[in-house]
């Protein structure tokens, strides 16, 4: 019995180990659409997650371009109200300070301050030039605001210094400022303070602070100048201001938050586009390259979106955001044949650069293979969502900012669809396909462009930027034909600095 | 000594087979169809042994195959790709098994088949041919054949087989020798009736 039972064993071990059955064709199409129904549900779920972080950043974008412009109303010239208040206590400190006092005469000209004389000078001490190491110089064209100089006592006491542009105004740690008039007989009139922007800013200042300044000229003057030097600083330091009163109504305290120089900007964006293919033929015995070239061309193309720029330093920013890149392109009219698809179906081929996409009118239910059926117009319609990063050189000219950039974007396949109109006879169909056999979900592309902002607000300004993006790998695979997108694209977009 | 055109072509064959799984890998429909195309019959033929049609087989096949290619980037080229797609048509046959653990019909007791004449496996083979053969494990209640195809087939021990099919190790032994008894009785009518065939032809 057991020997039996063994030999059983070895029986169906020997006649069914390696037995083989063909499936029925039913059984590669139930496997096929399952496939499908789980690519479509893995898509639906990334997209959803892309509209979900789209929407985020769109709210993101909205609100804080609201907070900025709501905060630009607010911080608009205020003249001080408490101004008498507050050359009273002005007056009363700089009183009580001694008299020694360095002269500065400033031409009118902004390119050169010059220091005529020191009058009864006591040389400031290495220590109290630790303490009290910089004037801040403003000056101003009508309305105009021009950046910020900084100079140092010691530059002072040493006679003369360039005068020099700088977008950056260094304040050292707490302290008052005060400025003075000069009398007729060209010398001080402690009792004639103009503004002590010490009592205005000492509870903004810390001794990290980076701080820009507070202090209008006088429009009527051109280029008028206003020296204030530290309260503790035993010399008060003078300008030509004229006439006084007029610049007293314009003094203007800027919060200190307000008048830092913002590292972000967001753009917004629309770019019509011009779009050219490169390809490449996998299959050297039948090129086809020559073909697409000829029978493709652009409808429109087109690219928005949001970029986000963040500006290291002076000149040198990255940028990244989200775009949407949509190319439309017409197939020229032609025959095509049936042949058996992946799925062993047999339907309508339909070649284009990307790749073969398979039809069946309702009116051509059963073809054979080779039979076939004419194509009257075909469309193609290619959609991405990119993602870019690019580093950015600006150079800043008066209002205008020039740039150029350099990157890449990451590519992915939002949609890709073709349409084409297929008739008979007298008959006549349009058949609709999202099924590109040989188009890859992603592909990368390089970035270069450069371009130029208009700041014709003080947190807005106009962008137009051409950039050239060029494929860095296929937009496809597995097909005769390997395309390459190249395009060039006329960026126009709002920049607001957050 | 082995033929080296035959070495060559395994070669190839292992090269295009890699190909195809990194298409595969990448999504390619095209791809998909032709390692199916390729694998398709011989795992059939594994799943018809674990179930009781052709179209329990099929279904069997159809989610195996899904998980194939689902799974596809797990797999890391260390062993043979054809084993590894036939461990995952047995886990999907016992996943189907287990799926219908409540549906199966209750064993009955098995007889005892001491009387059964010993048979030369070849005239077995000879008389009855393969697809006899596979109807009648297709016959053997679904724990049986369960027991019995991880046993022979997979080469599973006992304990590894309770493990995957929720049951004692006892119980595992003792449905194979059941099934081991049921396919003896099977295979001896079987052999009666087609004697009888011949005998009348």
């Amino acid at each position: 019995m057991d020997k039996n039972l063994h030999d059983i064993e070895n029986l169906f071990r020997t006649a069914l180990e390696d037995n083989e059955e063909s499936p029925s064709q039913n059984s590669w199409d139930g496997i096929e659409k399952r496939l499908d129904k789980d690519n479509i549900v893995s898509i639906k779920k990334k997209y959803n997650l892309l509209k979900k972080v789209a929407f985020l950043l769109m709210v993101l974008l909205a609100g804080l371009s609201m907070y900025v412009l709501m905060n630009h109303d607010k911080n608009s010239v205020e003249p001080s109200n408490n101004f008498s208040e507050i050359n009273k206590e002005s007056k009363a400190r700089v009183d009580s300070l001694k008299q020694e006092s360095v002269t500065i005469n400033l031409q009118k000209h902004v390119d050169s301050l010059t220091i005529n004389s020191v009058k009864k000078s006591k040389p400031l001490s290495e220590s109290s030039n630790e303490n009290f190491d910089k004037v801040i110089v403003r000056s101003e064209e009508k309305d105009s605001k021009k950046p910020l100089n900084v100079v140092t006592t010691k530059d002072i006491l040493n006679s003369k210094i360039n005068y020099t542009k700088s977008n950056e105004t260094l304040l050292p740690a707490a302290s008052k400022f005060t400025i003075k008039k000069k009398n007729k007989s060209n010398e001080i009139n402690s009792n004639d303070v103009v503004a002590s922007s010490g009592i205005q800013f000492e509870n903004n200042l810390s001794a990290s602070d980076t701080l820009s300044l507070i202090v209008f000229g006088n429009t009527k003057i051109n280029k008028s100048q206003i020296i204030i030097g530290r309260e503790r600083l035993p010399n008060m330091v003078l300008s030509e201001i004229n006439p006084l009163m007029q610049i007293e109504k314009r003094i203007i305290q800027k919060p200190l938050k307000s008048v830092q120089q913002s590292r972000f900007a967001v753009t917004v964006f629309y770019s019509p586009d011009i779009t050219f293919y490169h390809y490449e033929n996998n299959d050297h015995a039948n090129s086809r390259n020559h073909d697409f070239k000829k029978s493709e061309s652009e409808s429109y193309s087109f690219t928005l979106g949001s970029l986000i720029e963040y500006t290291n330093g002076k000149h040198w920013g990255l940028q990244s955001g989200v775009t949407l890149t949509t190319s439309n392109f017409e197939l020229e009219s032609k025959i095509i044949y049936a042949q058996r698809d992946n799925s062993g179906g047999i339907k309508y081929k339909l070649a284009t650069s990307l790749g073969d996409a398979f039809v069946k009118p309702s009116f051509s239910n059963n073809p054979h293979v080779g039979d076939s059926i004419l194509s009257t117009s075909t469309f193609r319609t290619l959609q991405y969502l990119g993602i870019p990063l690019s580093l950015k050189y600006n150079l800043y000219k008066g209002k205008f900012t020039l740039n150029a950039l350099g990157g890449v974007s990451a590519n992915f396949l939002t949609r890709g669809r073709i349409t084409t109109e297929l008739k008979s006879g007298n008959e006549k169909e349009r058949e609709t396909t999202d099924k590109v056999h040989g188009l890859k979900q992603f592909y990368f592309s390089g970035l270069a462009g450069v371009g130029v902002d208009y700041n014709f607000y003080k947190k807005l300004s106009l962008s137009f930027s051409p950039t050239l993006r060029f494929a860095l790998n296929a937009m496809n695979s597995n097909v005769s034909v390997n395309s390459f997108p190249n395009s060039v694209g006329f960026l126009t977009g709002l920049k607001v600095k957050l | 000594m082995n033929d080296p055109t035959i070495c060559v072509n395994q070669i190839e064959f292992l090269e295009q087979t890699k190909n195809l799984i990194h298409a595969c890998v990448n999504g390619d429909r095209h791809s998909q169809s032709k390692l199916y195309e390729h694998f398709a019959p011989k795992m059939l033929g594994v799943c018809m042994r674990y179930s009781k049609c052709r179209e329990e087989a099929e279904d069997i096949l159809q989610d195996g195959f899904v998980q194939v290619f689902k799974s596809l980037h797990t797999f890391k080229f260390a062993g043979s790709f054809e084993g590894w797609v036939r461990r995952i048509m047995v886990y999907t046959a016992i996943a189907n098994y287990r799926s219908k653990l409540n549906m199966h019909a209750v064993i009955k007791n098995v007889e005892d088949f001491s009387a059964i004449e010993v048979m030369d496996n070849s005239d077995v083979l000879s008389q009855l041919g393969k697809k006899e053969l596979l109807k009648i494990v297709q016959a053997l209640p679904p724990m049986y054949r369960m027991v019995f195809n991880l046993y022979v087939f997979e080469g599973l021990k006992h304990r590894e087989i309770a493990k995957q099919l929720g049951v004692s190790e006892g119980t595992s032994k003792s449905n194979f020798h059941d099934a081991k008894v049921i396919l003896k009785k099977a295979v001896t009518n079987s052999m009666k009736i087609a004697n009888q065939i011949s005998s009348n032809g």
